[in-house]
């Protein structure tokens, strides 16, 4: 059954679909959302630990839409969530760290930087940091993020300084920074999309500094998440409307394979609808882009909508993390997750057998069901660590680079349907030898620096991990590629499908590299980008 | 005095010494020096499909994990028995009102682990079976020292887990004993943890005993945005 047309339409809601519909909307164009998931409540249990990490609201239910993930061919999980965050209308910007980096002028020129790497479809973006730093300092501004200029040593130029500043540290921050200048390190407090004070602009109000930021909703509307930062303002244009409960299923195609619309399914009734469209964005995350693009086969595209190239579904990131505790002397409370960061071993040292670039993070204490959860034993001896143990223990977080390759994909499984009966995603991965002496290089760093600060009881993985596990849910990119050449990428520098001129995707699927930081304020400034394109774009009658 | 307020009093006293009889009759099982026993006011009784003496060895193995001391409370007395009543009644709080259809199945709207009853069951099949090759008796009629030895034994199973087969019970069969100790440990935790609203953590006490303060008590430096 046709519906009311829209002129651009965006499938999904998250970090990198708030950009593109508030600056669409405030242009006067009409924009809807598609959205699987909804609003998020203001509810008590969003401060609840249990029910956010263990009954896992919000989340979708793995067993009835689950996405199958294969480790180096190995099935390892049949009902993962990976690619399918949080239903929710901000998707995981509402319950993110906020982690808001910028990436470096290093990493969109990889390929010309280290050369080709064997097993990697190592290669540049087609666009330098240089073209995307004015749209960092927009989302920066628009979407309101904290931090300061001039501390990480590995920081790209900025035209304009818009960050709010920084939030106040506490006693782990002072002790971790001066245990790393003491090791003749340049610690620096890392850029985060919580506003550390009230603003006008985006209406949040300032972080209570209560520390539950990570895998919560922000009590306080502090969080610079794309439903409190963005969409209130788009919505007040008129211009902008967020069809929630909305599983956008396939898209259509005409005679000359233009996109004209999505079918989806209503979730409230089990019907299914057509959404018809001038220009159709893509922002669902790198697995579901994908899927949707898989799954929406044509006379011209049997392999899946703008897919000549093949790549659809290829070259999917994540990123490779290990975490480290310490026990200190100090009583230590909850704080926000992520405030010192070490990027003096962010790109490769000479002689190093990799590529990769990395980042060392802090991490947080964790909070109680988690900090029980890591220890080991039972019994009186699990009590006492318990008690001695938790308000002194807090974490550290390395972050390294996985490199593309091509055999890292997203499938369809020809067997195993979701509970609407379209094909579930398969997730194959596996780790580049390379990622593995990145990783084990940068434990060893976040080791040094756990010692240095006083740590005791350091505990760190002896190794890195072998491979994805299907627990790992977020930093999804790469599946849907840009780049120059159409017969190696999906996307041109500007998001705009090679094949299908008015098909844009705008999420992490577009980023050629994942770099070893945060992608969210990356996606959004390619997405802002994005936006200004398709508006000349139309301008000019090319869409 | 009215009659009024005479009526009152009258009922007050009545209901007071009705409480103070109550926990009379629920401190008896002290006199035996088993505080899992104790009849706190929320009486946990086993879910459909586990009888009472199942529940107890549920009882007591998590006691085994989290035992009371002088500074923790036990798993009996923070709670994690009533959780773990709600908890297999898919009674958690929350559930129901956040994971509305279609995110989950209609028979499997509340919050829960009702879905988990066969490794239930199967764990305590295991603990009974353990007991009964070492010592002649069920778990639930151990000696402390005997079920600290079938405790360690079971969490130690998967090396040498002897491969109990128990007819009727599909997934949970397949599961190795420290499969299920870990679960009954992961929900130990929960129960113990969690805020007191799931039926644990009794009066925030496991909490307090950590030290853990949770996000609505501040830290001193940063006071309340006004």
């Amino acid at each position: 059954m046709a519906e009311k047309a829209t002129t651009v339409l965006i499938v999904g809601s998250g970090a990198s679909a708030g950009p593109i519909a508030f600056e669409l909307a405030r242009a006067g164009i009409d924009v809807m959302i598609l959205e699987k998931g909804d609003w998020c409540e203001n509810h008590p249990l969003n401060e609840d630990e249990l029910a956010q990490t263990r009954l896992e609201m919000y989340r979708p239910s793995g067993e009835l839409d689950p996405t199958l993930v294969y480790s180096k061919g190995e099935l390892v999980s049949e009902s993962s969530r990976i690619g399918q965050s949080f239903y929710l209308v901000g998707g995981g910007t509402v319950r993110y760290a906020g982690t808001s980096w910028r990436f470096r002028t290093q990493d969109f020129r990889k390929l010309s930087l280290y050369g080709a790497v064997p097993g990697s479809s190592l290669v540049d973006w087609p666009l330098s940091y240089e073209e995307l730093e004015p749209y960092y300092t927009k989302a920066e501004l628009e979407i309101g993020i904290s931090g300061n200029v001039g501390e990480d040593p590995t920081e790209p130029q900025r035209s304009k300084n818009v960050l709010l500043p920084p939030l106040k540290g506490d006693s782990y921050q002072e002790r971790l920074m001066k245990a790393a200048r003491g090791l003749g390190w340049h610690p620096f407090r890392i850029p985060l999309a919580l506003h550390s004070q009230s603003s006008k602009r985006t209406g949040a109000n300032a972080c209570m500094l209560c520390g539950w930021c990570s895998g919560y909703p922000c009590m306080y509307n502090a969080k610079s998440a794309v439903s409190l930062s963005l969409y209130p303002r788009a919505l007040k244009t008129g211009k902008l409307q967020i069809k929630t409960r909305a599983y956008a299923t396939r898209i259509l195609v005409d005679a000359r394979d233009r996109v004209t619309g999505v079918e989806y399914m209503d979730l409230d009734t089990n019907q299914s609808h057509v959404m018809q469209c001038r220009i159709l964005v893509l922002a669902a995350s790198a697995v579901q882009t994908a899927r949707l693009l898989l799954q929406s086969t044509s006379g011209r595209f049997p392999n899946g909508l703008a897919n000549s190239s093949g790549m659809v579904g290829r070259n999917l990131m994540f990123h490779i993390e290990a975490k480290g505790s310490a026990v200190f002397d100090d009583d230590f409370h909850q704080g926000y997750y992520k405030k010192v960061g070490i990027h003096d071993f962010y790109f490769p040292q000479s002689g190093d057998p990799f590529v990769n670039h990395r980042s060392i993070q802090s991490g947080s204490k964790p909070s109680p069901i988690a900090f029980a959860s890591s220890l080991s034993g039972y019994g009186e001896g699990f009590m006492q660590a318990l008690r001695k143990g938790f308000l002194h223990t807090q974490e550290l977080q390395c972050m390294v680079e996985d490199l593309p390759q091509l055999g890292n994909r997203v499938t369809l499984s020809a067997t195993r349907r979701d509970a609407w009966g379209m094909p579930a995603p398969e997730v194959h991965h596996a780790y580049h030898e390379m990622d593995r002496h990145a990783l084990e290089s940068a434990i060893l760093r976040m080791r040094q620096l756990l010692e240095a600060a006083g740590g005791r009881e350091i505990s760190v993985p002896k190794t890195a991990s072998t491979n994805i596990t299907g627990r790992y849910t977020w930093h999804l990119m790469g599946t849907a590629r840009m780049g120059h050449d159409p017969a190696e990428s999906v996307l041109n520098s500007d998001g705009m499908a090679h094949d299908v001129a008015n098909l844009w995707v705008v999420d992490g699927s577009a980023f050629p590299t994942s770099a070893g930081l945060n992608p969210t304020l990356t996606m959004q400034a390619f997405s802002f980008r994005a936006a200004d394109r398709l508006k000349l774009a139309m301008k000019e009658g090319r869409v | 005095m009215t009659e009024q307020s005479r009526q009152g009093w009258t009922r007050r006293v009545f209901l007071r010494g009705l409480l103070n009889w109550s926990l009379l009759a629920g401190l008896w099982p002290l006199a035996w020096g088993n505080e899992s026993a104790l009849a706190f006011p929320t009486l946990q009784s086993p879910p459909p499909g586990m009888d009472p003496e199942e529940w107890r060895v549920i009882d007591l193995v998590m006691n085994e994990i989290l035992p009371g001391t002088s500074t923790m409370p036990s798993a009996t007395r923070a709670g994690v028995m009533t959780y773990l009543t709600r908890a297999m009644r898919n009674q958690l709080p929350g559930w129901r009102l956040v994971r509305k259809p279609p995110f989950v199945r209609r028979e499997n709207q509340g919050g829960g682990y009702a879905r988990l009853l066969g490794h239930y069951r199967m764990a305590v099949r295991r603990l009974n079976g353990l007991s009964q090759g070492s010592f002649n008796k069920g778990y639930a009629a151990l000696s402390p020292a005997e079920r600290a030895e079938i405790t360690r034994r079971f969490s130690e199973s998967a090396k040498t887990d002897v491969g109990y087969r128990i007819e009727g019970v599909s997934e949970a069969a397949r599961a190795s004993t420290s499969e299920l100790f870990q679960l009954l440990r992961r929900h130990a935790i929960e129960g113990y943890f969690s805020d007191p609203r799931h039926g644990g953590n009794t009066d925030f006490e496991a909490w307090r005993a950590i030290g853990h303060t949770h996000h609505w008590n501040y830290q001193p430096s940063h006071p309340p945005h006004s």
